[in-house]
């Protein structure tokens, strides 16, 4: 099953049924009226009946996943934005945000810059959005033990 | 007399150094998002929601809003100068813009794209001044059917008219009412669909699943195909010539109309009001075969038509709590998060804040009629930014504004997360406008449907025993079976897609 349509509606089928095993351990009644579980048990009721009717469209129209996906350097350059980005998320709150901001930030400029360039630009940038945020608006980011 | 005293009364809101200031801060950056091609104005509304948390609600929407319509001027100077449209609503501005301009009239095009988008725009405003107070007087008479039934007609008009199949529309909009629904319910306590995870118990903030399906899906989109700029064509003459204000004046008149009606019907965006207005052009020209070749009432119509549609689409936003497109529901989420219900309630409850938003963008208006029309230049070369160096500050600024919203990294995960499903859903035509929409009014529709039924004793017969609800149920049916009619005849590619993001 190389198509991307059909494993999209299977995932949702899986989705679905989840939402609705849920939804059954909710009360669908209760003293006040309709319980909490009364909308989330019809809205997957209906989300299976879609993943279905999708699972039927797909075989019409194929949408191969290799078709789907970036290739070469796109895909160089989609993998880096999500390393950088999952890299700033895991280490953030233990190292900081300058410190984690600087690797992502150098992690999706160090194959366009100098090395060089490519260090200061992103020590800059980091600063430059601590200094905005923390500085002029107040707003709380990640910081280490040292406070940065 | 009414809408003129409060509009009045609105100006004087608006025109505080403050609010002034976060207007020209708002159609500035606007203009910068619809400059840059990769960026829109859905990306760039959501990813900058949470630089407006500490902001006095009324200087935030002000912000936002501006945004919004500043970004509909500014996708017409790449689209005119280097061929690339800014954002979806100017792609058609490319055919006969660019032409122009390589005829060495660039300045023309922009001057009449600038004067043109000033008239729609303003008109719109005028339209939703004046209509404001009616509708809502109507919309207060609403009860929870009425309500349900309007916005499930909305949504059906939004799926509809997006997106080549139904399937996948309701499989959107069903997808975005399941996220609204995870947390705590409001009425029973009772937790929902969290599965186990604490950092779900406060349910999936809208701003992060807005700033992951329309952000990062774009920002991993763009890794794909990054445009290599050509140097902007030389601006000069920015009016038309003596001849040429006839055709010109008039097509911004039927630019306008079209518009404007356009952009009152959800989910009939900006993109579609251009391509509706060229076609109207071309078809009404007496040469047509110009057209293609620099007409300038292909550049005229269309670049009226879009900011005369984003104009009226705050309309249902403003009067029925209903956002007919992408933009305005981020807009919707943004009211929301700064706890303001859009909607009736709204002129009642909050008049001088609805006032002074409205008045606000007739200013910010008259200030990218400035911008646009002495300042091409500065904004083309603007627009020559290398991506390289944009990239690590949208990347940057998304994660740290996803991070602003509950001080959380889970969050930030979450939109990381979004960010990849709302890629694939672009690829597999998937209208995440629909998600996005019922994410937003899914409490809503929950509350109005459970109300409705309670009136009722558990009947529905509550929805075809009153006029409205019934009206606007058939309605909604009609719709449904006209789009179901039109998928079967592949009527539906021009309208496909999430075009405004």
């Amino acid at each position: 099953m190389r198509n991307a349509g059909s494993w999209a509606a299977v995932v949702l089928l899986i989705f679905s049924a989840l939402i609705l095993w849920q939804s059954l351990g909710m009360e669908n009644q209760n003293a006040l009226g309709f319980g909490p579980g009364f909308f989330p048990f019809w809205l997957s009721i209906l989300m299976v009946v879609l993943s279905i009717a999708y699972l039927f469209q797909t075989r019409k129209e194929r949408i191969s996943i290799k078709e789907m996906l970036p290739k070469n350097k796109a895909l160089r350059e989609f993998l880096l934005i999500l390393v950088a980005m999952a890299l700033f998320v895991l280490t953030a709150e233990w190292i900081g945000f300058i410190a984690a901001g600087t690797i992502s930030v150098f992690l999706l400029v160090y194959r366009a810059f100098s090395k060089g360039v490519a260090v200061g630009f992103s020590i800059g940038i980091s600063l430059l959005l601590f200094f905005i945020f923390v500085k002029a608006l107040s707003v709380p980011l990640p910081v280490n033990s040292f406070g940065w | 007399m009414e809408a003129l005293d409060s509009l009045i009364s609105g100006f004087a809101h608006a025109a505080t150094w403050e609010n002034l200031l976060f207007c020209i801060i708002g159609v500035s950056v606007g203009m910068f998002v619809g400059v840059m091609p990769g960026l829109g104005p859905v990306a760039g509304t959501a990813i900058l929601i949470p630089i407006t948390y500490g902001m006095d609600p009324t200087s935030a929407i002000i912000m936002l809003s501006g945004i919004y319509y500043g970004a509909m001027y500014g996708g017409t100077i790449t689209s005119v100068l280097i061929n690339i449209p800014g954002e979806a609503a100017s792609v058609i501005t490319c055919i006969d813009g660019h032409q122009l301009a390589r005829k060495g009239r660039a300045g023309l095009a922009l001057g009449v794209s600038a004067i043109g988008s000033f008239v729609g725009g303003i008109t719109a405003l005028l339209g939703l001044s004046f209509m404001a107070i009616p509708l809502t007087k109507l919309a207060l008479t609403f009860g929870p059917p009425e309500y349900f039934a309007l916005m499930i007609l909305g949504l059906v008009m939004l799926i509809g008219l997006m997106g080549k199949s139904l399937v996948k529309g309701f499989i959107a909009a069903a997808f975005g009412l399941l996220l609204s629904l995870v947390g705590i319910d409001p009425i029973s306590g009772s937790t929902r669909l969290t599965f186990g995870v604490q950092d779900f118990l406060g349910g999936i903030d809208f701003v992060i699943v807005a700033m992951g399906l329309f952000g990062v899906s774009e920002i991993l989109m763009n890794a794909e195909g990054q445009n290599k700029l050509e140097k902007p064509e030389k601006v000069t003459g920015l009016l038309p010539r003596k001849g040429e204000w006839a055709p010109t004046s008039k097509s911004i008149g039927r630019g306008t109309a079209l518009g404007f009606l356009i952009g009152l019907i959800p989910g009939a965006n900006a993109v579609l009001a251009s391509i509706a207005s060229y076609s109207l052009e071309k078809r009404i020209a007496k040469n047509p075969e110009r057209f293609g070749k620099g007409a300038i009432e292909g550049v005229a119509g269309p670049e009226t038509a879009n900011n005369a549609c984003s104009g009226s689409a705050l309309i249902p936003l403003f009067t029925l709590g209903l956002p007919s497109s992408p933009t305005v529901a981020v807009i919707m989420g943004a009211f929301i998060m700064h706890g303001l219900h859009p909607g009736p309630r709204l002129f009642t409850e909050h008049a001088d804040f609805a006032w002074a938003v409205i008045a606000s963008m007739f200013i910010g208006n008259i200030v990218l009629l400035v911008m646009n029309l002495p300042l091409a230049n500065v904004w083309a070369k603007i627009a020559l930014v290398p991506y390289k160096v944009l990239l690590p500050l949208i990347v940057m600024f998304t994660m740290v504004g996803a991070y602003t919203v509950r001080n959380n990294m889970f969050d930030v995960g979450m939109m990381i997360v979004f960010g990849l499903i709302g890629y694939v859903m672009k690829k597999l035509d998937i209208p995440i406008a629909a998600t996005v929409l019922t994410l937003v009014l899914g409490s809503q529709i929950e509350s109005s449907l459970l109300q409705s039924l309670a009136i009722s004793k558990g009947s529905a017969d509550i929805f075809f025993t009153r006029p409205i609800a019934a009206g606007l149920l058939v309605v909604t049916v009609v719709i449904l079976l006209v789009s179901v009619w039109a998928g079967m005849k592949n009527k539906k590619d021009m309208l496909a897609g999430d075009l405004e993001i």
